[in-house]
């Protein structure tokens, strides 16, 4: 790693060779560019799926360019031997390998953690996986839904939508993304202990593991079952609109009862007490009565008013165009060459580095020659000879 | 390779200090991320605590839904309006490397305790704090908890767009926002001690909620921007005799070992999930699965279906999914303990497979802390801490 100066992003200096595909994986590595680190994404022949993913814009996937700007493309078949001894020397200049392979395939390349610790000790190799990499699970396909199913997340929010007669239909990929900064953490702090023990790492990350971790309220009931229900955040129906409001603590509670000009409901509906339960269930119901002559705009604007947490339920595109979100910086323009594409910027947001989300979208094999002539030094001839028998491919 | 190997090396983060003035969730959870990995948590509590240590679920008064997050930490407890508090406060924050906050903005400011006046005194200092909103801007001074972030992040909406049934949004108790909060400010902490190491200069970290979930949805905010001249397919549970699966054949291989799974290798050439009847045949795939688990039990159904290479769940409630033979062999269920008896945390998932990366085993009862923080961190002797407790400036439980 070459020495950063305090301007520079967190993670300036540091280089990943990038073996994965997807959102868990791509979104980690992601993260670290908009740190400052150099990402090598490694792509086989025919790239990343997500590449040509929907929506697109003549052929080229946005969601793909959102979880990918930043990094570097090289592409090259592993399946040859020409390929692997590639890998392997670019291995000589990274800190750190990430891959999301089922398990057992990066063993079936000879890319496996021992294989490349073999050649470089210290390295930090992290592995993103459904269900870990050893264990009977090990081999399991998995993508996000099948660990939200998995993991107890899709029943435990069946287990407070009373009127829910089975498990909703789900296109979000929470597990990724929570896998990804975990991914990110581990591999960020496993740097930082490179650079005081000179030791490598390995990280292993389950999805599965990782959505049991953010499911603390449910482990806990699980082994502890509680008598009562438990209090849930309702979405409130209002004249126009829904709103939701969390009064967690007495003073969000007064607050709120003030603000709606009802500071006696604090006696008909005492929380805190033996009869949270049913008093939260009476307040939820109350304000929704009150809110029958209100939009949910008007709410947000009373409620609010009294400091006490509340929002209107806003869509994608109103979220997007929230004030805050201009003022923070918190959304960036990138072009992949079909035109501007908005993203939202990075959430390490921090004062002296330079982190941002880099607008940089690289075609397939974009970064062939950058890579193998600059960093590994191979001669023209070498890198056409590489090409011809297919094991360099794209530009 | 988890079960296998068990490392003794210190945690990757083993030396460094964290003033953890957290309350809630994301902030303690980003703190015990820390902790798992070696760091000397302090986690600094007014005299009435942490709002959840009074949470379900509870045994003896003590909660273990505080117990998860917060294990393996120190508690120091006093009264930062007290000013004998805040001076000692301040010598700790002297001696710290990490400082980690989750009060509305302006809070910590008001307190003498913002980013300025620590830097004043503990020049490369890394200063983390977390948000709804940020801490600057319009938005900043807004209240927010995870519910909150989730319907005006554009989140719940989302949810609810894929489920054309719900006439309104979903009961929220997951705190998924704060979650991922926390792992933001965890990585983002780790990535400025690496830079400090470097480069010697400390950092202010600004995580908002609402940005760290609007990461989330990169879909929904591409295809904001460009209408995807297809949906996506469906990911919709299916019925079984006792409960529900999930089926995912995203890719050719996992339709065919589906098909073949099933026994019904004749689905490939009846409902091609390539051309423009993809979306069309993957509906009639799902349904055509509905009718071959309806004879079977979800377990059944998945053992096939898994054994033949698809990506196949039976909807698991938490309590049998963090017992599988999975969970077992990671050994992904840790014990630990607090004042009132034994109980099980699922471990870090930052698994550092050469140094530690495990849960601490203690919760500690509110103050415990408070002489073995003060006299290992500053010197004091046990006279003086005793002059402190009996003088009203600790606290304990």
């Amino acid at each position: 790693m070459t020495k950063p100066s305090a301007k520079d992003g967190a993670l300036a200096g540091v280089r990943v060779l990038d073996f994965t595909s997807y959102i868990a994986g791509p979104y980690a590595t992601r993260l670290m560019a908009d740190l400052g680190a150099e990402i090598i994404k490694l792509e086989p022949p025919g790239g990343d799926l997500v590449r040509t993913t929907v929506p697109r814009r003549k052929g080229k996937g946005a969601a793909y360019a959102q979880l990918n700007a930043g990094k570097k493309s090289i592409s090259l078949d592993m399946t040859k031997p020409e390929g692997v001894d590639l890998v392997f020397r670019l291995l000589d200049k990274c800190d750190v390998v990430f891959e999301n392979n089922r398990p057992g395939v990066m063993k079936k390349y000879g890319l496996d953690y021992d294989a490349m610790k073999a050649r470089k000790p210290d390295i930090i190799y992290a592995s993103v996986c459904g269900f870990g990499q050893e264990g009977p699970a090990a081999e399991l396909s998995a993508y996000a839904p099948i660990i939200h199913a998995a993991s107890g997340w899709e029943l435990a929010k069946m287990a407070i939508e009373p009127a829910l007669k089975k498990p909703l239909r789900a296109n979000d990929a929470t597990a990724d993304y929570m896998s990804a900064t975990h991914a990110m953490a581990a591999m960020t702090a496993a740097l930082f202990r490179r650079e005081r023990t000179g030791e490598g790492e390995r990280i292993d990350i389950s999805m599965l593991d990782v959505m049991h971790s953010v499911l603390a309220f449910e482990y806990q009931e699980a082994q502890f079952p509680m008598r009562s229900g438990t209090p849930v955040n309702i979405p409130i129906k209002a004249k126009e609109g829904f709103f939701m409001i969390a009064p967690v603590t007495a003073k969000n509670y007064t607050d709120l009862l003030n603000a709606i000009g009802k500071p006696e409901w604090k006696e008909r509906f005492p929380l805190n007490t033996k009869t949270h339960f049913e008093a939260w269930e009476g307040l939820m119901a109350a304000i929704e009565d009150w809110a029958k002559d209100y939009t949910a705009e008007e709410a947000e604007k009373i409620i609010s008013a009294g400091g006490s947490p509340i929002t209107r339920f806003l869509t994608m595109e109103e979220s997007m165009n929230l004030p805050q979100v201009a003022v923070r910086g918190s959304q960036v323009i990138a072009n992949d060459g079909r035109g501007d594409i908005k993203m939202p910027n990075t959430p390490l947001r921090s004062k002296y580095a330079d982190n941002r989300l880099r607008p940089l979208i690289s075609e397939y094999g974009q970064h062939n020659q950058e890579i193998f002539g600059g960093l590994l030094g191979l001669s023209e001839a070498e890198l056409t000879a590489l090409r011809a028998a297919n094991v360099v491919l794209g530009a | 390779m988890s079960k296998v190997v068990k490392m003794t090396a210190p945690g990757a983060l083993s030396g460094i200090r964290v003033l953890d003035f957290s309350g809630a969730v994301a902030g303690p959870f980003g703190a015990r991320l820390l902790a798992d990995l070696g760091a000397e948590v302090v986690k600094v509590e007014a005299p009435n605590g942490d709002l959840l240590r009074g949470m379900t679920p509870r045994r003896k008064g003590r909660s273990t839904y505080f117990g998860q997050i917060n294990c393996g930490k120190k508690s120091l407890c006093l009264d930062l309006k007290d000013k004998r508090a805040l001076d000692l406060v301040l010598k700790l924050a002297e001696k710290t490397d990490v400082v980690l906050q989750n009060f509305r903005p302006g809070v910590m400011k008001r307190l003498k305790l913002g980013y300025t006046d620590l830097r004043k005194i503990n020049p490369d200092i890394i200063y983390c704090s977390i948000s709804g909103y940020g801490q600057e801007g319009p938005a900043a001074h807004w209240a927010a908890y995870a519910p909150i972030v989730h319907a005006s992040s554009g989140f719940e909406h989302a949810i609810l767009s894929y489920n054309k049934n719900l006439d309104r949004p979903l009961n929220g108790s997951n705190a998924t926002a704060d979650y991922l909060a926390a792992t933001f400010a965890m990585g983002a902490i780790s990535a400025a001690l690496l830079k400090r190491e470097r480069t010697g200069k400390g950092e202010e970290i600004d995580i908002s909620m609402t940005e760290a979930m609007q990461n989330l949805l990169a879909y929904e905010i591409q295809e904001l921007q460009f209408k995807a001249e297809r949906a996506r397919p469906d990911y919709r549970p299916i019925r079984a005799k006792d409960g529900f699966i999930l089926v995912l054949p995203l890719s050719a291989n996992n339709f065919r070992d589906l098909a073949n799974a099933c026994g019904h290798p004749e689905w490939l050439q009846k409902f091609p999930l390539s051309g423009a009847e993809r979306m069309k045949n993957f509906a009639l795939v799902l349904s055509a699965v509905e009718e071959w688990a309806a004879t079977r039990t979800a377990e059944e159904a998945e053992d096939i279906i898994r054994e033949g290479g698809c990506p196949c769940a039976r909807y698991t409630d938490v309590w049998s999914a963090m017992h599988g033979p999975q969970a077992d062999f990671r050994e992904s269920a840790v014990e630990v303990e607090d004042g009132s008896g034994p109980f099980m945390i699922p471990a870090s998932p930052l698994r550092l497979n050469q140094s530690h990366s495990r849960p601490g085993r203690y919760v500690a009862d509110l103050g415990e802390h408070n002489a073995e923080v003060l006299q290992s961190w500053l010197g004091l002797s046990p006279a003086d801490t005793s002059r402190l407790a009996e003088s009203g400036v600790l606290f304990t439980a």
